[in-house]
């Protein structure tokens, strides 16, 4: 497995990493030195044998640890790396919520499409039907011209049941 | 980064890369390193294997991908990483979009067929 005598070069990358990404949220700074660490102890159980030169590749192949953590924090808007650096307080605060905005969006600029798509369809349909039943409104005012009169007569005997009380209350 | 004052390649590349890693776990599951060195061969995709945690840690809060520890013949326990039924479906969301994208740019920036 491991051999210890490498170790120390191991553990300054890493503390250098954390150092790297002091102006992260903790629980994204924990899970980002996590990952490397992990990839770190499972890249190095697959040196045969486990050299120095070995373990050192591993670690360059990872890169600068300035620049990964750029790419945690470019995760998400917020101030460039540059700004952070140098101590940008909202750096810390501001990344949270926005990783879940970066990536739904992919998906989200299909959806924005679709939706368009979908408030066109509307319209045109709203249109068709405006027109249908324009015209069927049409047809059925004219239809019902003669069925009016017969619509007057039905409240005919009505009337004439209201007719006698309101004859008969003048009358007393 | 040897990105040149546009910061071309970084955008290009943060659009396109998280499709590439999903591309990548269609097929079959794999452990973080295995995962990071694939996708490092193709150099214009990646600027370091360590660039990419950050990103597949992204993948995992957006739920597109999933983890489980698996034991290795030799070695500490290793990450696999594997594509959610949401990571499938924004995967092939990807595919019909891209091409008709890289048509479209193709077609207007006069790279066709390059």
């Amino acid at each position: 497995m491991s051999d210890t005598r490498y170790d120390r070069i191991v553990d300054e990358w890493l503390s250098a990493l954390e150092q790297a990404a002091a102006h992260l949220p903790p629980d994204r700074r924990r899970e980002l030195v996590a990952d490397l660490r992990e990839h770190i102890a499972v890249a190095r159980a697959e040196l045969r044998p486990e050299t120095e030169a070995g373990v050192r590749t591993i670690l360059d192949r990872l890169g600068d640890p300035d620049v990964i953590v750029a790419e945690a924090r470019d995760d998400h808007p917020g101030p460039p790396p540059a700004a952070t650096a140098s101590g940008a307080p909202g750096a810390a605060g501001t990344p949270r919520a926005a990783p879940d905005r970066v990536s739904p969006d992919a998906g989200g600029g299909r959806s924005r499409t679709v939706r368009w798509v979908v408030v066109a369809v509307a319209v045109v349909a709203v249109c068709v039907v405006g027109c249908l039943a324009g015209a069927l409104g049409l047809f059925a005012a004219v239809r019902t011209e003669g069925s009016h009169t017969v619509v007057d007569t039905v409240p005919g005997p009505y009337l004439r049941d209201l007719r006698p009380t309101s004859v008969e209350t003048p009358g007393r | 980064m040897s990105d040149g004052p546009l910061g071309l390649a970084s955008s290009l590349r943060r659009g396109a890369l998280e499709f590439c890693v999903l591309a990548l776990l269609s097929t079959k599951a794999r452990y973080g390193v295995e995962l990071v060195r694939e996708l490092a061969t193709a150099e214009a995709l990646t600027t370091s294997e360590g660039t990419l945690y950050p990103l597949l840690s992204r993948l995992r809060r957006t739920g597109w991908v999933s983890t489980t520890w698996q034991e290795s013949p030799a070695g500490p326990p290793r990450r696999y990483y594997s594509l959610t039924r949401a990571g499938r479906e924004a995967l092939a969301l990807f595919r019909r979009e891209w091409v008709a994208f890289r048509d479209a740019v193709d077609r207007i920036v006069g790279t066709e067929g390059r």
